[in-house]
């Protein structure tokens, strides 16, 4: 009898089918896993077998103009504890005191009383900032509930030296103020990874290469400051600021011809060896040489000659006549001094400071003149030096609703203006340096393993021509050279500058009873090598600049010079402190 | 018998050729452990090299971290010993020297040296050279070459 076919085949055929159909579909799903969802699966199989660790890089250093360290980092450990591993065993907690003790130069009761005190909740930081070598002992000695983990701690070998000018990091290693936070980026670098498989657990599986992703480096930032010239300017400041029972103050030093930043000290600052974050008292940490305003005062007459010179309105001999007094939209101007001097020529308005002068200057000069001038000068506009916080300053122009013309002639003089110091010695410096407004720079390159960078300098605009720089050179010389008592004259060095005195502005008016005494200086005259703004806020015993700031570029410029190699201009003469 | 010697030696072997011994069962057994024993040899060797290698591998990197703190705290020791305020220290309790009263200029016709007067500077940024490719051996190029995954 045959066989029935037709049922065998339809059967065999079904099986087949269903055999085929779930090969099919076994072969789509593994298809879809391995081709589709590749990447996918791949991601999560690494998140699920791999940690990623993240390396912090090491910090760039700081340094002075010459390669010396201002800051720099050195590897410590930060040691915690956990204070599960004695819950059950109190003895273990005795054993890791004792183990500790003699490391970190403390009493064993006292680490087991830290242990104890489970008030900080189970994991807590013991120590931080412990030597690399103490630290690798107590991670070899394996003590119960201690784990000691990488830290970098920043280190200042010239101590206190520019404290508001570095600035310092947080707990994070993350710059905060100063030069540590406007350049964290660079100064910071990127971390590296490291990633290693790990068991169900979570540990490390050893044995099993980790896989780094490398990071890189922070980059060291060489400074144009110079550390000897900061720290003389900073020891002379604190002298006079005590000797003049003064509140603060202000000591720039700059290159004229590039606007290199050689030394910047202001006070009140901090201390960064004494650093105490919990203090509320913010106003310590800003570099007040780039955050303060302060009315200039006298020395904005320099900005009025230049103005009204390289328009062609004056030279040094042209002459107005003082009475002593100037009447201006209502109001009675006299000169500092309530002097008058009869007829007087533009060198001799500078070197007696006169307001009524300056108020002459400005009437020839017209107001659109003189604050389109000022503009150029840089006042009322961010000198954009690259440190953080710095203020723009205000120039209220004839444009503005209250702007009245007794405005202008305060203007002229200084008053009712607002600039920081570095604004003023910025706009002092493209009076003698050519007529260049050069943009103050304080990084002068930075570098890491692989990348250099290194900053020219920057001139902003031309803001009077060579020849009126050259005559107002001459001018400030004769300032300071061309009196016989001038507090600033120099021994073996020719200089210019001008003095400033000012009364405190406050938010009813001005102070009548308090100052800021300042003085910019230049030096040598024939080829400026320094400018140098001393400005002291509130001086107890005399309130002039020609007093009390003046002197100080005396006692400053030469041993500044001498320090850069500037040969004197006056070689047979014997120069002294 | 010659009727038994007629027969030919017994169904043994074919004749052992000149120089190789006959694959009995349990010699290719023997042989199969012994290259089973050697793979297993093999892998325990080179499992135990591996191992020995990542320690060594482990000891090096935690090396070279000391050594690296060990150069951070040096350079920041010398910047310490090189600090104007050491300097000024040393100057006035060690040597008993005083700031000078009297600044004496002398012009000589020699030029200047170039660069500050100043102690060997504690870090030089020197400018980082443009390195050509490195070279890497023949094996490793040919490697990467080669259509591997």
């Amino acid at each position: 009898m045959p066989r029935n076919r037709s049922r065998l085949t339809w059967r065999v055929i079904a099986l087949a089918a269903f055999f085929l159909f779930a090969t099919g579909g076994l072969v789509g799903r593994l298809a879809y896993i391995q081709l589709v969802n590749h990447e996918r699966y791949i991601e999560e199989a690494n998140a699920e077998h791999f940690e990623k660790r993240e390396v912090r890089s090491t910090r760039g250093a700081i340094l002075d103009r010459n390669g010396f360290p201002l800051a720099t980092s050195v590897e410590v450990f930060d040691l915690y504890i956990d204070r599960r591993a004695w819950e059950k065993d109190p003895s273990r907690a005795r054993k890791t005191a004792e183990g500790l003790a003699p490391l970190l130069g403390q009493d064993a009761a006292a680490i087991l009383s830290r242990l104890e005190d489970s008030s900080e909740g189970p994991i807590a930081l013991l120590e931080s900032s412990l030597d690399y070598e103490i630290g690798r002992v107590i991670e070899d000695m394996s003590l119960p509930g201690v784990t000691v983990a990488d830290a970098t701690e920043r280190y200042y070998p010239e101590g206190d030296l520019a404290s508001a000018l570095l600035g310092f990091l947080g707990r994070d290693h993350s710059g905060l103020a100063g030069l540590e936070a406007d350049l964290d980026q660079v100064l910071a670098g990127s971390p590296s990874y490291i990633y290693f498989e790990r068991d169900g657990g979570g540990q490390p599986i050893p044995f099993v290469q980790p896989i780094e992703q490398p990071g890189e480096d922070g980059a060291d930032v060489r400074l144009t400051i110079d550390r000897y010239i900061q720290r003389l300017i900073e020891a002379e400041l604190d002298f006079q600021i005590e000797a003049h029972g003064a509140s603060g103050g202000t000591i720039l030093v700059m290159d004229p011809m590039t606007g290199a930043i050689l030394g910047m000290a202001g006070r009140p600052s901090f201390n960064l060896s004494q650093l105490n974050l919990d203090v509320p008292d913010f106003e310590i940490y800003r570099n007040r040489a780039v955050t303060d305003l302060y009315e200039p005062g006298s020395v904005v007459k320099t900005l009025t000659m230049a103005t009204a010179i390289d328009m062609g309105l004056v030279n040094p001999n042209t002459t107005y006549f003082d009475s002593g007094y100037v009447e201006k939209g209502g109001y009675e101007f006299k000169n500092w001094d309530f002097s008058s001097h009869g007829t007087t020529t533009m060198t001799q308005l500078l070197q007696f400071s006169l307001n009524t002068g300056a108020i002459w200057l400005s009437d020839l000069i017209g107001p659109n003149d003189l604050y389109r001038y000022f503009d150029s000068f840089g006042l009322g506009e961010s000198t954009h030096s690259g440190l953080g916080g710095e203020s723009t300053g205000l120039v209220r122009t004839n444009a503005a609703d209250d702007w009245y013309p007794s405005d202008l002639a305060t203007n002229s003089y200084g008053q009712g203006i607002a600039a920081t110091p570095l604004q003023v010695i910025t706009a002092i410096s493209s009076l003698i340096n050519g007529g260049n407004l050069m943009r103050p720079y304080i990084v002068s390159e930075f570098a890491n393993g692989k990348d250099r960078r290194i900053y020219e300098p920057v001139v902003v605009r031309r803001t009077i021509s060579p020849e009126s720089s050259a005559t107002m050179k001459e001018m400030m010389h004769e300032v300071v050279d061309g009196v016989q008592w001038h507090g600033a004259r120099l021994k073996g060095y020719s200089a210019g500058g001008k003095t400033g005195t000012t009364l405190v502005s406050i938010p009813t008016g001005y102070a009548l009873d308090s100052t800021i005494a300042s003085f910019v200086g230049f030096a040598p005259v024939e080829n400026p090598e320094i400018v140098m703004l001393i400005k002291i806020d509130e001086p107890k015993d005399d309130p002039l600049g020609g007093i009390v700031a003046a002197p100080v570029f005396a006692k400053l410029a030469p041993k500044i010079l001498a320090y850069l190699n500037v040969k004197p201009t006056q070689p047979l003469a014997q120069a002294g402190q | 018998m010659a009727t038994l010697d007629r027969l030919g030696p017994p169904a043994a072997a074919s004749p052992a050729l000149p120089g190789k011994a006959a694959w009995t069962p349990r010699r290719a057994i023997a042989v199969a452990l012994t290259v089973a024993a050697a793979i297993a040899l093999l892998q325990v060797v080179l499992f135990s090299t591996f191992t020995h290698t990542g320690q060594r591998l482990t000891n090096l990197q935690s090396q070279r971290e000391e050594l690296q703190a060990e150069i951070y705290q040096t350079e920041a020791d010398i910047a310490a010993l090189a600090s104007l305020d050491r300097t000024e220290r040393v100057a006035r309790e060690r040597l008993g020297m005083v700031p000078a009263r009297v600044n004496r200029y002398v012009s000589v016709s020699i030029e200047a040296p170039s660069g500050a007067l100043l102690p060997r500077p504690v870090v030089q940024i020197a400018p980082q050279e443009a390195t050509a490719s490195e070279e890497q051996p023949w094996w490793r190029t040919l490697i990467q070459a080669l259509p591997l995954p």
